[in-house]
């Protein structure tokens, strides 16, 4: 038997499903200012004011204990938020990443200190984090990276350059992957510890990149004798590579890899109407309708799994390849459906959806590892 | 014992006697017309097939846990109407019929009853029909649904054999005119069509799952170049491929199962086949080119599986027929309907 792949059906309990009316009123409410150019940004639309009134609800950091502001909800109600947020396509930018990756990174590996400075401010929606792990000569094959960090008197200097980095220019902290201990000539994997950099530290230098949007979302950081205080230092030091890829489950199977391009639909049904006589377009429709109830059911098993404790890498690789297809097919498919025009005009919310979602869906299957890598995943778990 | 360990031990029993009694000369011997029914035989004596009938004395298992079951059949491409059995025997149980011996074959097709009592149309293909001591359909009659049921004997005169890709004993049935051996209203949870279709999808996920274990081994041993084919970053991204549709068919398959258990009317069939049916097109392409000439020929056993993925996509409805069913859903009920039915 090759790989068996551990997918049933998961349904959200009574419980958290209790949440979603008051979260889809809140989102409804909000929605009314967002531009179809914004809601095509989706989770990177950053808007701060958002981020605040979330966390004023309790919706940011809600998995996680009391005692740093969060709320210990289960992780099923967090999905709800998540899931009702992304439909709509909201700005939740600027509290993404912290409520994904870096919080529960920070809460499983971080010293005491760390955890009542930074998890708190998440919780409010006032800290805003990025992730520093390529750099120029680092993409894909990510252990290669050079920028590294050495011990000093009372701490840590670090030297280098990160880059692809999204949104470092609005963010307040990194968590970044830096060498500590062997080159790369003893494994790469070795020898790479994660810091948390304040961002306002003196030599650090940020240069947003122009995206062929027009717009900087993801930038260049120097690193220039960096100094950082022992504190600085995150989890087991020069095993920042472990540390990182413990996260990817949870990075790859979250509904942000299967709805980025969900707010076209309602959008393209509304101009589409009711009465379709067109068996073509209920065709289409109906596919995408499909996958994405299928892709649901991925995502919730996943999800399902990880509170069990399971580290299914290999299904969230799978859905992953999956959604970001989906997401890549779905602009162009309803521009040809609905024969709508991909252009910026105010107002007209599904063209400027449209003209965003067509320029930046080819980093959908880039962002969080390229659909190569998760290839080469999957076929390492079928023993090829 | 609790109900899904009934069902996990018989799935686990139908593994361990379809492996020890299908294989390439048996599925050789059905599809020549030669093979014997000593297997169902053997399926009788388990009672599997009686397992998902309601009723007090029925075991009264639900889709959920005979998803197994399915699948097992679907990895064997076993040479049975057990799939059609097991659902016929469960319409029957609901309508309040007597259950014949022997296995049954079902209707996918619009089917009347007159005033006289004699059911109107054709259906134009029946798998197993040739085999079935009984054969069952919904026929209406006014605002009425019947399940009804013809006597296997009775049809001979009507029905015409069919060479079908799958080559089990098929075949179709002009019906127009002949009276039902028996007759009961009936309040299925889903329409024969919907059923089947979910069937179908479970034993696709499950050849599914045994073609791409075939392929990763022949992929494994099979060298060129010096090396296993399978060292070959090409093959190893097509195979990833066709590990995720049926991956992807199996969830699907599962999730219609589970809406099928809560009787809700549900999407669920419709997304269950047009997601099977593509896993079915895409894994069988993607297994062929893997095994290139020799996947081709009547000697290995490849096909024995593939040409039941190609029949299996296109019976209750291929992928475009019910993404056209499930889409005109959609649009029908407009722009508002479409985030909360899918978290519905």
């Amino acid at each position: 038997m090759t790989a068996a792949y551990r997918f049933s059906p998961y349904a959200v309990p009574p419980q958290a499903e209790a949440l979603r009316a008051e979260v889809r009123e809140f989102v409804q409410a909000e929605a009314s200012h967002w531009s179809g150019w914004q809601i095509a940004h989706s989770w990177t639309g950053f808007d701060r004011q958002l981020s605040r009134k979330l966390g004023e609800r309790g919706w940011i950091g809600m998995t996680w204990p009391k005692r740093y502001g969060g709320h210990e909800r289960s992780a099923m109600e967090r999905y709800v938020v998540l899931e009702e947020l992304l439909a709509a396509g909201a700005p939740v930018g600027a509290h993404w990443v912290a409520d994904r990756q870096s919080g529960p990174l920070i809460l499983r590996l971080g010293s005491e200190a760390q955890k009542a400075k930074y998890l708190p401010a998440i919780c409010r929606g006032e800290a805003a984090f990025c992730i520093g792990l390529s750099e120029p000569d680092a993409g894909s094959d990510l252990a290669s990276l050079r920028s590294k960090a050495e011990r000093v008197e009372g701490g840590w200097r670090l030297n280098g350059r990160k880059i692809w980095t999204t949104y470092a220019q609005d963010c307040d902290v990194m968590i970044g992957l830096f060498r500590t201990g062997f080159s790369e000539a003893h494994g790469k994997h070795k020898g790479l510890s994660q810091f948390l950099i304040d961002l306002q530290t003196p030599g650090i230098e940020i240069n947003p990149i122009r995206d062929l949007t027009g717009e900087s979302h993801f930038n260049e950081i120097v690193f220039d004798d960096v100094l950082l205080g022992e504190d600085a230092l995150m989890g087991v030091e020069n095993d920042g590579w472990a540390q990182a890829n413990a996260e990817l489950a949870f990075e790859r199977s979250g509904p942000d890899r299967y709805l980025s391009s969900f707010p076209l639909l309602p959008l393209a049904l509304a101009q589409l109407g009711q009465a379709v006589d067109d068996p073509s377009i209920a065709r289409d429709i109906g596919a995408l309708v499909a996958e994405l109830t299928v892709l649901r059911q991925m995502s919730l098993s996943i999800q399902n799994q990880l509170e069990s404790g399971a580290t299914p890498l290999q299904e969230a690789a799978i859905t992953k390849l999956l959604g970001t297809g989906l997401e890549q097919r779905m602009p162009g498919l309803i521009a040809d459906i609905v024969e709508a025009q991909p252009l910026r005009r105010r107002g007209d919310k599904l063209s400027e959806a449209l003209a965003y979602l067509i320029q930046v869906e080819p980093s959908f299957s880039l962002r969080g590892g390229t659909n190569e890598i998760m290839k080469m995943i999957i076929a390492r778990g079928m023993g090829l | 014992m609790s109900e899904l360990n009934i069902a996990e031990l018989l799935a686990d029993q139908l593994e361990k006697l379809l492996a020890a009694e299908v294989s390439a000369e048996s599925l050789a011997a059905l599809e020549n017309g030669t093979g014997n029914r000593a297997l169902w035989q053997h399926i009788e004596a388990m009672g599997v097939a009686d397992v998902m009938c309601t009723g007090a004395e029925a075991a009264g298992l639900g889709w959920q846990e005979c998803a197994e079951l399915f699948r097992v059949l679907g990895r064997h491409a076993a040479p049975l109407p057990l799939a059609e059995t097991l659902l016929g025997r469960r319409l029957l149980s609901q309508a309040g019929l007597a259950i014949p011996e022997g296995p049954l074959a079902l209707v996918d097709a619009d089917i009347s009853l007159d005033d006289a009592g004699c059911l109107q149309g054709a259906a134009d293909m029946i798998s197993w029909a040739p085999w079935a001591t009984a054969i069952l359909g919904i026929a209406r009659r006014g605002a009425e649904t019947l399940l009804f049921s013809v006597a296997g004997t009775a049809v001979s005169a009507a029905a015409t054999e069919l060479h079908s890709l799958e080559r089990a004993p098929t075949a179709a049935i002009d019906f127009s005119g002949m009276t039902p051996q028996a007759q009961a209203p009936i309040a299925a949870e889903a329409s024969i069509r919907e059923q089947l279709a979910v069937v179908r999808a479970l034993l696709i996920s499950g050849a599914c799952d045994k073609v791409v274990e075939l392929a990763v081994e022949y992929a494994n041993t099979r060298k060129q170049f010096g090396k296993p084919i399978g060292k070959f970053q090409a093959l190893q991204h097509q195979l990833a491929e066709a590990s995720c549709r049926a991956a992807a068919a199996e969830m699907a398959a599962k999730y219609a199962c589970r809406e099928l258990d809560q009787k809700q009317p549900s999407t669920g069939a419709a997304v269950a086949k047009y997601t099977a049916s593509v896993a079915a097109r895409e894994v069988s392409r993607i297994a062929h080119q893997v095994f290139g000439a020799i996947g081709i020929t009547d000697e290995h056993e490849l096909h024995y599986f593939t040409r039941r993925l190609w029949q299996w996509r296109v019976d209750a409805g291929n992928e475009r027929y019910w993404s056209g069913q499930l889409g005109a859903r959609v649009l029908a009920a407009g722009s508002a309907q479409l985030w909360p039915s899918l978290t519905a």
